[in-house]
């Protein structure tokens, strides 16, 4: 059952995150909804079923945009890990934790994919853009993130993954 | 354990040929988007029942309006009507080869780029419509960027305010060339095109239209770009750029049209087996021809 709500949660998260609006104000960072569940299973989850879902939905971004397959993964991984390493020192079911989570995380993530593609040649250092896009990673994540933890730890709840007060594996 | 696994297969996904992770990105895309064309779909007509609403007190005026665009509009292609057979006249005279219609598939955005990086859509026309790589496209109001990565149903188009976009264009007016780079979308979401490397010695004025030059072998001469906002002098003084408005709204892309080739070949592969072999015929190599009312979802100019 958790695989197959993996599976769904991403599909919904890839969906969401195409449609949303990039808000030029924010660099037009999309809405990070593939993130907000690698979070989630990195605060709630062990490390394998991190892994799973940081490599998927990094392929799944990667597919659905112009980037080279794998860097997203490797972002998300990589965070990911990070999250997953310090969360016995977090309240892990507290939402600043996935407020702090999901701004500092995202922002992460967008200054790695940066230096991924700066270093590629797919993109270019102008200032004002990339302060644009960390100042939206940061907004965005702390938005997002805690929003996508509710809604897929109330699916994981519905079908059973865990018990009824949470707690984590 | 597990993260050296991990570690090595990243590896192997950062280094994979193009060609093995293009097919995989062009499996992924096929499988999500009879998703993204349904939830497209809902979107757009949700959208539209809102403006339906809004709109109904306004429809008496818009109509007159409309009706009254209209009727300028009929008078226009009569005048130009003249001017095409007088062109047609002269080009005859010159023994100048014929200008072939231009072919269009016309697709429909169903998603943007998910990861923000790129100015990109993606349309639900791919390959299996005659979409190649390296093609125009356009809206009815003008250019709005060119095919990139093409699958059997979908197509991604980089627009033209992605600054790896890039236009050989022309000022209508004075015949100047340049080239067209988007910068990308300002603070307030408008456009921003720059024509640079415009010769110092041409006039260009602000309201001047700017189209494809046709140079470059990617987009077909004469496409409407934008017109010209305002004009400057380089710092060393030898040429002239200036910033474009573009005409298409790259905010409300709905319906898109792909300008394909000449030489496309899945049109021509048809027509030649359509004549060779007659209708109802199966190709040698038993591969699939489009049907013959729709050959590829294309509409004519």
């Amino acid at each position: 059952m958790t695989y197959a709500v993996m599976l769904l949660v991403m599909t919904a998260a890839a969906i969401f995150q195409a449609l949303s609006p990039q808000i030029a104000l924010f660099g037009q960072t999309p809405f990070p909804v593939l993130f907000g569940v690698v979070t989630y299973y990195a605060l709630t989850r062990e490390r394998n079923l991190l892994l799973l879902s940081a490599v998927v939905a990094g392929l799944v971004q990667d597919s659905l945009s112009m980037m080279p397959l794998g860097y997203s993964s490797f972002a998300f991984v990589a965070v990911g890990w990070v999250i997953n390493r310090i969360r016995n020192l977090l309240f892990v079911r507290a939402t600043i934790t996935h407020v702090l989570c999901g701004a500092v995380g995202h922002l992460a993530v967008t200054l790695l994919l940066f230096l991924l593609l700066a270093a590629a040649g797919y993109t270019r250092l102008v200032p004002g853009w990339v302060a644009a896009r960390c100042f939206g990673a940061i907004c965005l994540g702390a938005v997002t993130v805690p929003l996508v933890f509710r809604l897929t730890a109330g699916l994981d709840r519905r079908v059973g993954n865990f018990g009824s007060r949470g707690g984590y594996a | 354990m597990i993260w050296l696994i991990l570690g090595a297969l990243l590896l192997v996904v950062l280094n994979l040929p193009d060609s093995l992770s293009g097919r995989f990105k062009a499996a992924l895309r096929e499988g999500v988007a009879p998703l993204q064309d349904l939830t497209a779909d809902v979107s757009r007509n949700v959208r539209e029942a809102g403006r339906s609403l809004r709109g109904l007190s306004d429809a008496a005026l818009e109509n007159r309006r409309l009706n009254a665009e209209v009727a300028r509009l009929r008078t226009e292609v009569q005048r130009l009507n003249v001017f095409e057979r007088e062109h047609a006249d002269l080009r005859r005279q010159l023994h100048y080869a014929s200008t072939r219609e231009r072919r269009l598939v016309a697709a429909e955005v169903i998603a943007r780029d998910i990861s923000g990086w790129w100015q990109a859509i993606r349309v639900n026309k791919g390959a299996l419509n005659g979409v190649r790589p390296q093609r125009a496209v356009i809206t009815s109001d003008g250019l709005i960027g060119r095919t990139d990565d093409v699958s059997m149903h979908t197509s991604d188009v980089l627009l033209l305010s992605d600054p790896g976009c890039k236009v050989s264009a022309e000022i209508g007016r004075s015949g100047a060339f340049g080239l067209l780079t988007g910068r990308g979308v300002s603070w307030n979401g408008l456009v921003i095109l720059r024509m640079d490397f415009i010769n110092k010695n041409m006039e260009v004025r602000p309201g001047d239209e700017v189209v494809t030059s046709g140079l470059g072998g990617v987009y077909p001469k004469g496409l409407v770009i934008g017109y010209i906002e305002q004009v400057y002098r380089d710092r060393q003084g030898l040429f002239q750029r200036a910033d474009v408005v573009p005409r298409a709204d790259f905010g409300s892309l709905s319906q898109v049209f792909v300008v394909l080739n000449e030489q496309d070949p899945v049109e021509d592969l048809y027509l030649r087996r359509r004549f060779e072999e007659g209708p109802g015929e199966v190709p040698e190599d038993g591969s699939e021809t489009p049907s013959a009312d729709d050959p590829a979802g294309e509409v004519s100019p």
